[in-house]
């Protein structure tokens, strides 16, 4: 059964864009703030939302970030241009990452995002293909 | 009215003349003790009276507290001059200080988690973690404050050296700062505080000056032995905690406003490189606590001028670390902390904020508070809240009032 779509917003990321780090992820936290929804919910959703969004600044040149709230659950959904994902097993795995060093002197590139998003959420789907880019779908529910 | 807008955090509304604070969004900083001149918010403190239920009392002073008198007057003058006001025994927590940081050093080097690390002896700066960062909450440093672990151990000490119980000592902070009350009255089953009250600087201030002058005319604190170790009192330097640590890939932030701020940095990821943030609420850390009487800069020459005095600029060596040997390292010390709402009706909840977006939308956004709440937006949801009318604010009530004007014909009725 299709649930009612009470909130929808489209965020855009662009890739490289370092200085607007983690902007996208600020903004859902602060409407789910507004809302009022459980601050354990927004925690998750923000680290969710964070982790998904770093991924796109370091490694992919653009992506849209779709945000749906219904009324028990909120679903990203985050389709990037990119250059794809070669082994999805192995990028799921902690402690793995192809950051360059210049990316790890910033303190990224520690290998736990993919990782801590499927940990903080309900429901996890990622597919990609090479060369062409990544979309992820996560849920989170609400109560 | 001032402390309307000084609330870092809007939770000070005026309603009737009168100002009210909604305790659920207070972060117990004290600015608004700070800015209030007709004494409507007093600060949670106790007095003498509190205490006469112990046996033996144990005054431990912020380090702050040193730096309140004339520059000639040392720690250990005033220390024993502190015992003279009433208390069976005083201590300082210098030592402690340096024992902290000794672990606080190695915590921060074999950390492996995301950073920055925070550091968690400023109250408020947990406090506001702990309410609107919840998933900073991990970058706290889970560790003792020297207070508190000079507190435990000199009621440990007394207990044993006199033989009575714990429960009949009193172990009471000399405070700079409205906090530190709060997180003293608060017990949690995981950790509570050692101390049994705190009387702020500026109530035993008089007491303790004219006692200060007696013991400096009668000399007779030379015979008095403070174990004071002028490296500890660093800790209560703004930027002493990276310094002490002597961790150079570190930043210090004081202010209300900055550490919001800066916050908010960490939050989206921008200090990622750096290893350890060093958070006070007030400006120039503890020495600008609201229950001060010196002022803060005259404060931080005299705390220069005494680290000076000992002249030691590194842990000094040789000394036994007193408290080597304990766990000052509490995991899962500090927990998230929001009122627990009831699963809330998504549909209602976003009808609300849009009426409070158009509530928003209509309203001049000067943020004059004559309304009584501080901004704009804080107005708009008091109104959507049911609270207040729109009428309530004035430019829109001016404004219908000048359309009224404009339509009112002049002349006399029935012409």
């Amino acid at each position: 059964m299709e649930q009612e779509i009470l909130y929808n917003k489209i965020f855009r990321i662009v890739g490289r864009d370092f200085a607007n780090a983690g902007t996208v992820s600020v903004k859902i936290k602060k409407i789910l703030k507004e809302i009022g929804i459980k601050p354990e919910v927004v925690y998750r959703v923000s680290i969710c939302c964070y982790e998904a969004e770093m991924n796109v600044i370091m490694y992919a040149r653009f992506a849209k970030m779709d945000f749906t709230i219904t009324s028990d659950e909120v679903i990203i959904i985050l389709e990037d241009e990119g250059p794809g994902i070669e082994n999805i097993e192995l990028a799921m795995k902690e402690g793995f990452s192809t950051a360059t060093q210049e990316m790890r002197e910033l303190g990224f590139g520690a290998g736990l995002g993919l990782p801590n998003i499927k940990n903080n959420s309900d429901e996890f789907k990622i597919e990609s293909e090479l060369l062409k880019g990544t979309k992820l779908y996560f849920k989170i529910n609400l109560n | 009215m001032a402390c309307l807008k000084i609330c870092p955090v809007e939770a000070i509304r005026v309603r009737s003349g009168k100002a009210k604070m909604l305790e659920e969004k207070c972060i117990d900083c004290g600015e608004c003790v700070k800015i209030c001149k007709t004494g409507s918010f007093v600060p949670l403190t106790n007095t003498f009276k509190d205490f006469s239920k112990f046996g033996y009392t144990i005054a431990i002073p912020s380090l702050a507290l040193y730096t309140q008198f004339d520059r000639n007057i040392k720690p250990k003058t005033i220390l024993s001059s502190l015992k003279k006001t009433g208390f069976n025994e005083v201590a300082d927590i210098t030592r402690a200080c340096i024992s902290v940081i000794r672990t606080m050093g190695r915590y921060v080097k074999e950390y492996k988690g995301r950073k920055p690390l925070i550091s968690s002896f400023c109250p408020t700066c947990v406090k506001i973690i702990q309410m609107r960062y919840p998933e900073l909450i991990d970058n706290l440093i889970p560790i003792i404050s020297p207070m508190e672990l000079t507190a435990k151990e000199s009621k440990r000490e007394a207990s044993a050296r006199l033989e009575i119980d714990e429960s009949e000592i009193g172990v009471i902070y000399i405070t700079p700062c409205p906090s530190k009350t709060v997180i003293i009255s608060k017990k949690t089953e995981k950790y509570y505080s050692a101390f049994d009250g705190a009387i702020p600087v500026s109530e035993i201030y008089n007491t303790l000056y004219d006692a200060i002058q007696k013991t400096v005319k009668s000399r007779d604190d030379d015979f008095e032995f403070f174990d004071i170790s002028g490296f500890g009192l660093n800790f209560a330097r703004l930027g002493g905690l990276g310094f002490m640590m002597n961790c150079d890939n570190s930043i210090t932030v004081s202010g209300i406003n900055n550490v919001l701020y800066i916050l908010d940095e960490i939050e989206k990821g921008k200090l990622h490189n750096v290893d350890f943030v060093e958070m006070h609420g007030c400006t120039e850390a503890c020495l600008g606590g609201p229950m001060n009487i010196e002022n803060v800069y005259l404060a931080r020459t005299n705390l220069h001028n005494l680290i000076n005095y000992y002249g030691e600029s590194r842990i000094p060596f040789g000394k036994k670390d007193k408290y080597e040997t304990y766990n000052l390292i509490y995991e899962n010390m500090f927990e998230p902390e929001y009122k627990d709402d009831v699963n809330i009706d998504i549909k209602k909840a976003l009808a609300k904020r849009s009426e409070r977006k158009k509530i928003y939308s209509e309203l001049p956004k000067i943020n004059c508070g004559a309304c009584g709440s501080p901004t704009c937006k804080t107005f708009a949801e008091d109104v959507a809240e049911g609270e207040l009318n729109i009428n309530d604010c004035i430019i829109i009530t001016n404004n219908i009032l000048e359309e009224k004007l404009k339509n009112f014909e002049f002349g006399m009725p029935g012409e």
